[in-house]
Order: structure tokens, then C-alpha cells, then sequence
């Protein structure tokens, strides 16, 4: 059965047929949402709650656009107004700088060299602009194709390659740097 | 530099063999003499590494408490208004009952008249009423049913049914299933292996806040915020105390999975558990996946060998088999 045909049948109350539709983008979903989140409780939260979003939304899918990429275009709103809800706690508490949760999550020496380096990237995604992270979330995370990622923030393919080219420059640069210290 | 562009391109399908075999060789070809590309294709790598340790992290999530969940929630958003039909049906209850309190109140008003007779012939100086006659009297409550239904134009058999319905919604315990006895009740073993646990809660097991720091005197850091410290040796259970299968979930032969919280302090016992999520609420699962935390030992967790008060993350599986379907 087609993701369309899913979607109409869910829409129409198939609690069935939503449950298939979970069972195949589940996995995909909660990538997305680790790693703009980079905290498994929220990002659990955030993935039921796109869920929720997709099935409430399910009448305005168009098969046109593709399943996954409608997904991840909901989720990664859902992730985004999450990040913007933690920013503003943030700058109320401004005790709790970046500097601190970098030194906490800085690698200990018995970790070996592997271990470190992605540990290292990690950080560098985390550190990356927002529209850079969401490409690189999708591309390297959520393994979608060029097109999927174009359809799901609604931006041209050329967008897509050029900020995919940026964010993996920056996260060589960051990494190397990373390196080095 | 466009050169490098088109094969970034191709570097990001590389190693997943989706490439042809002409395109693997403009990339070897030119990852040969390009230091810039070569630094891409190893940044890329590394994603791949850390997209496989997510992917790992994902996996041990419960996917059946995941999906109920999601589908509570929908529940939940979606509860519409009571439909029309339902309330044209709990109006007809309404005056159903009404109808019989006012059936009673005539009947009553009918007996205090039979009442008044009663004295009249006891005036009269004949046979006072026996016990028999008034347990006739309330018999005839029941017997006065189509009297009554007739005054209220209701189908006597309507009114018998919605007598019934009422008898059955005070009710508070519905008849059990009737299931064959299990043939085995199996929990799984509590494991504590660092897959059981996604990656992020590893991290967040011990807090600085749990530091003990050993100088002569047993010593706790507080700090305002509690930082991560790594954890070099897990506890390692010693005596885990097997939970047991609640007799009503048994009865009605429920499985289910509870995830439980647990704080381990520095001798190894369990001080406090508390439990994330369960796939069913109300069954007792928790209770007893609580009772047996609290029971269990392990050998405490340590960092640079001091031992360390942690929380471990862990699933109870009760799981229903019986051999009859």
C-alpha cells in the first residue's frame, strides 16, 4: 500500500492504517528530532508531537509533494519552535552559558581517537547556523535525498546543494580545529 | 573549484554503493590530487558514524509505548462533542426515570388510598392487615410494571430494559474475561547493557551534584547546576530481584513493559525508583516493577575508582504465554 493511499485511509479514521504509517517513518523521525534536539527525552516529546501534527494535518497532504518529505517539513517546524522555546529560557538564565555545556560534554581522555572525533562533529552540528543544521540533520541524519529535503523546507534544489556545501565546510573547519586544541 | 562541487555531490552517496562504477572513479581520480576534498569526504564520515550511534540510540526506544502514545495524544486533540444521537438517548433515559419515579409516586398515593380503606375496614372492626398482605403489597410494586407503563405510553418490556441498564451501569467491576490460566508467566531478565540505554540518558546518569568526594570524610559537592561526569563502570547487578506478575494483569492475561528509573547509591542499593513510562496503566505493572527495584543489589557504579550514586534506566518486560490460544 502507497503512503498516499495510508494517508487517506488515517485521515478517515483508520487507526490501523496510522499505525502503519508510524511503523514507517518512526525511525526516521526521531533522527530528525535527536539531533536538532540532542536530548533523547525531548526529542521522544517532540517526534509523538509531530506525529500528532501529521495525523491532524493528514487532510492537507499532497501526494504530489511525497509523504517523507511533508513529514520532516512538520517536524522540523516542530524541532524549531522547540530550539526557540529553549533559546528564550537560556537568555532568562544566562548562568547557564554555552562555554559550560561545551566543557560538560567535552570528551575524557580514555575515550579513543574515533569516539572523539565524532563526538567532536556532534558538537560541530550543534554549534552550525539553523538552516545549515537542518540540511545537514536531513542529509547525513534522515538520509534523504536532495529533492526530499527541497520539498520539505520548501526551498530550490540549488539552495539545498549550496547550503549543504557551507554547512560541510564549516564543520570541517570546526573539526579540524577541534583537533588541533 | 566547480570540479569540487560536482564531486561533493557524489561524496555524499560514496561508500552507500549507489554509484556507478564510472563515478567512483572520477571521485578516486580526483580525491588523488584534491587535499580539500579528501578533508570533506572524512567530516562526511564521521556524520556517518554518529548518524549510525543515533541510529543504534533510536532503536532501543519501545516502539509499542512510542505508538500508544502518539495515538493517546491524537485522542486526546480529537475528543469531539457528544454526538446529537447520544443525547437524544440520555433524554429518553431522563424521562424514562422521571416516568418511573412519578409511577412510584402514584402507586404510593394508590396505597395511602388502599391504606385509608384499610383503616375504614378496620373501623369497621374486621381483620386488621398481616404481615403476608404487605409482603403482597411490594410484590405488586413489580406487578403494577404495565399499570404504570400504560399511564406513560412506554412499552412495559422498554421499561424492564432500562431498569437493567441502570442495574448493570452501577456495576463497578464488569465480568472478567474468561482466558485459560497461563502456562507461564516470564518476565525478562532486567539487563543493564549500555544498548538497553540511549546514548543521551548514559550521559545524563550522573550528575556532579552525586559526586562524592572522599577526603578523610564523606563529602557532596553541590554545585547550582548539575554537570556530567562520565561514568567508567556501570553497576553491575548483583542480586535482581524479579518482579512479579500482577494477579489481575495474570487473570485477564495482559502483557506489558514498564521502564524504570533507579537511583543507585555508593554501597549499591537502591535508595529510589520511579517509573518512565508503562505500555498499560492500572494493571499493577508498575507497582511491581517498582517493589522489585527496591529490592535489588548491585556492585555501585565508579569514575577514577570513586564509587558513585547513579540512576539506571531499565525495561521490564511481563510477558503473558500460554500454550492454549
Amino acid at each position: 500500500m502507497t503512503d498516499g493511499e495510508l494517508a487517506v485511509m488515517a485521515s478517515e479514521g483508520d487507526e490501523r492504517a496510522f499505525r502503519e504509517i508510524l511503523e514507517r517513518y518512526r525511525q526516521k523521525i526521531l533522527a530528525i528530532c535527536l539531533r536538532m534536539l540532542r536530548n533523547s527525552t525531548e526529542a521522544e516529546e517532540a517526534a509523538q508531537d509531530s506525529f500528532v501534527k501529521i495525523y491532524l494535518h493528514l487532510k492537507d497532504f499532497d501526494p504530489q509533494r511525497g509523504f517523507m518529505a511533508w513529514a520532516a517539513g512538520i517536524t522540523i517546524n516542530e524541532c524549531r519552535d522547540r530550539l526557540r522555546k529553549r533559546a528564550r529560557f537560556k537568555r532568562r538564565f544566562r548562568e547557564i552559558s554555552d562555554t559550560d555545556i561545551d566543557q560538560s560534554q567535552a570528551p575524557v581522555d580514555t575515550a579513543y581517537e574515533k569516539k572523539r572525533q565524532v563526538e567532536l562533529v556532534e558538537n560541530a552540528v550543534e554549534k552550525l547556523p539553523e538552516k545549515l543544521k537542518e540540511v545537514i540533520v536531513l542529509r547525513a541524519y534522515a538520509e534523504h535525498s536532495y529533492e526530499e529535503i527541497a520539498r520539505a523546507l520548501k526551498i530550490r534544489i540549488g539552495t539545498v546543494m549550496s547550503r549543504l556545501y557551507r554547512a560541510r565546510e564549516k564543520l570541517t573547519e570546526l573539526l579540524e580545529r577541534g583537533e588541533e586544541s | 573549484m566547480n570540479e569540487c562541487k560536482k564531486i561533493e555531490k557524489l561524496l555524499w552517496e560514496y561508500p552507500d554503493g549507489k554509484l556507478s562504477a564510472a563515478d567512483k572513479d572520477t571521485i578516486t581520480a580526483h580525491l588523488e590530487g584534491c587535499e580539500i576534498c579528501r578533508r570533506a569526504l572524512k567530516t562526511m564520515n564521521t556524520l556517518r558514524e554518529s548518524s549510525r550511534a543515533d541510529r543504534r540510540a533510536i532503536s532501543s526506544i519501545d516502539t509499542f509505548a512510542f505508538d500508544n502514545t502518539v495515538m493517546a495524544k491524537i485522542r486526546s486533540e480529537t475528543k469531539a462533542p457528544k454526538p446529537e444521537t447520544e443525547n437524544r438517548k440520555y433524554m429518553f433515559r431522563m424521562a424514562v426515570s422521571v416516568g418511573l419515579a412519578a409511577g412510584i409516586v402514584i402507586f404510593l398515593v394508590f396505597s395511602i388510598s388502599d391504606l385509608g380503606d384499610l383503616t375504614l375496614q378496620r373501623g369497621r372492626g374486621e381483620k386488621p392487615a398481616t404481615i403476608a398482605e404487605e409482603k403482597y403489597d411490594r410484590i405488586d410494586i413489580q406487578l403494577r410494571r404495565p399499570e404504570i407503563a400504560k399511564k406513560l405510553e412506554i412499552a412495559p418490556a422498554r421499561i424492564a430494559e432500562e431498569e437493567d441498564r441502570a442495574v448493570e451501569s452501577f456495576s463497578i467491576l464488569s465480568a472478567p474475561v474468561s482466558r485459560p490460566a497461563p502456562e507461564s508467566v516470564n518476565i525478562d531478565a532486567v539487563y543493564l547493557t549500555d544498548e538497553s540505554v540511549p546514548y543521551f540518558s548514559q550521559q545524563a546518569r550522573a550528575s556532579l551534584s552525586e559526586v562524592v568526594v572522599d577526603t578523610g570524610m564523606i563529602q557532596s559537592v553541590e554545585t547550582p547546576m548539575s554537570m556530567l561526569v562520565t561514568v567508567e563502570k556501570m553497576p553491575a547487578p548483583v542480586d535482581v530481584v524479579l518482579p512479579e506478575y500482577p494477579v489481575w494483569a495474570k487473570k485477564r492475561g495482559i502483557s506489558g513493559v514498564v521502564w524504570v528509573k533507579a537511583r543507585i547509591d555508593e554501597s549499591g542499593n537502591v535508595v529510589d525508583a520511579q517509573t518512565l513510562s508503562s505500555s498499560i496503566a492500572g494493571m499493577g505493572f508498575e507497582e511491581s516493577a517498582l517493589e522489585a527495584a527496591l529490592k535489588s543489589k548491585y556492585m555501585p557504579a565508579e569514575a577514577n575508582g570513586i564509587k558513585l550514586p547513579v540512576w539506571i534506566v531499565y525495561p521490564v518486560r511481563y510477558v503473558y504465554k500460554t500454550s492454549i490460544p
